[in-house]
């Protein structure tokens, strides 16, 4: 009997010690896709906050022609979402060095070209882009019109991935 | 003479075997409301909130139980940690008032149901089935109350609007709840504490033979 009321302590001191968690941020492949989206939520919660993780660069142009270069990995149009609208979801990337160019941007193949980025949110601000969307040709459809959230991301440090096989360029929940 | 007290002292024995296989008995429906109540926990495992998908037949985003819970207990609902907290920072973005309230009622319920487990755990042990059996029978009926009010407010989530704003109105989404499970059991708990109470009142302890007093002679 002792031990069954021990058992149920342990149980509850569990589920309070669920409540503590680590400061660092480390988005991996199967924490990718919802940490970003949980950061685009929730900027305010992450500023600060040290941030790393494996992306391709990708140069996004708005419908003003302004380009960002940022590090992003496509994904679904929503999270769980297996709906065959595709997007992209990244941070736009702010760095004193030179950040790698992209690589078959609009080609959908892991050939990309992959950091590891670490650093920080530079704001809680978000940056609403208006961009033009691909057609089913992969080309830029001008009549369509899309619009994407992106937080900014200070990089401390990046350095390029040779071989990225680990790492897939489509990530879902 | 010697006859009357052999059959008094057997009769005696065999009440008390009966006596005590009662008590077995009745201990058994104590065990019972506490595999209910471990039950009931473990019922809070399952999917307490979820958008499902028909056309892709899983669910896009859920929490457990268990999740609720940690969030309810931390005050945390903006983690990424899908391990602990499940996809409660989606359903906090989308449908705030709805899942902090489905967390309190989480917290609350598990607490209940650590304490009833507790209630039954010591009626066990100290073999006092009669109070306990009262008390059994006033936690089974708030969890049912509670389990009921969050299998409510689970199902409430799809007048949250966030089937607007994070599925855009797909027809084949929906907000679906497991929450309905620990609520048919908790109603089934109800029996196991009632139907002791019931065999309990059934039950006497054998009665000590009277003892034959002696007839006082009349004084002459």
């Amino acid at each position: 009997m002792k031990k069954l009321l021990v058992a149920l302590l342990l149980l509850c001191v569990c589920v309070t010690a669920f409540a503590c968690g680590g400061k660092d941020v480390v988005l991996t492949e199967e924490t990718f896709f919802y940490g970003m989206l949980t950061i685009q939520m929730y900027p305010d919660e992450y500023v600060g906050k040290k941030i790393s993780f494996d992306c391709f660069t990708y140069r996004l142009t708005d419908t003003d022609g302004n380009e960002y270069l940022c590090g992003v990995r496509k994904c679904s149009a929503g999270y769980g979402c297996k709906c065959g609208k595709d997007s992209i979801i990244g941070f736009i990337l702010e760095y004193d060095g030179e950040i790698p160019e992209p690589k078959n941007q609009s080609v959908d193949t892991n050939d990309k070209t992959w950091i590891h980025v670490e650093g920080k949110l530079a704001t809680a601000d978000v940056t609403e882009l208006e961009i033009f969307a691909y057609d089913e040709n992969g080309q830029i459809d001008t009549s369509w019109r899309e619009y994407v959230v992106f937080c900014t991301f200070a990089v401390s440090s990046l350095s390029r991935i040779e071989d990225a096989s680990g790492l897939a360029y489509y990530v879902t929940k | 003479m010697a006859n009357k007290k052999y059959m008094e002292a057997k009769i005696k024995m065999e009440q008390e075997k009966a006596y005590e296989k009662k008590r077995k008995m009745l201990r058994l429906f104590s065990l019972a409301a506490l595999m209910f109540t471990v039950i009931l926990l473990l019922f809070m495992l399952s999917n307490w909130a979820g958008i499902f998908n028909t056309d892709i037949e899983d669910y896009e985003i859920k929490v457990s139980g268990y999740n609720c819970v940690s969030a309810g207990l931390s005050g945390d609902y903006t983690s990424m940690d899908t391990g602990r907290f499940g996809n409660i920072a989606v359903f906090n973005y989308h449908a705030e008032a709805y899942i902090t309230k489905l967390a309190t009622l989480s917290a609350a319920v598990m607490f209940v149901v650590i304490v009833h487990l507790l209630v039954n755990l010591f009626g066990l042990i100290t073999n006092k089935q009669g109070v306990f059996n009262i008390v059994s029978i006033a936690f089974a009926l708030a969890e049912t109350a509670l389990f009921i009010a969050c299998y409510a407010v689970a199902l409430s989530i799809n007048d949250s609007g966030i089937l607007t704003t994070y599925c855009n109105d797909n027809p084949a989404c929906s907000v679906q709840s497991h929450a309905i499970l620990p609520v048919l059991f908790a109603i089934l708990s109800f029996a196991a504490p009632i139907l002791a109470m019931i065999y309990s009142k059934k039950i006497t302890p054998p009665q000590e033979p009277q003892q034959e007093v002696p007839k006082s002679g009349k004084r002459k």
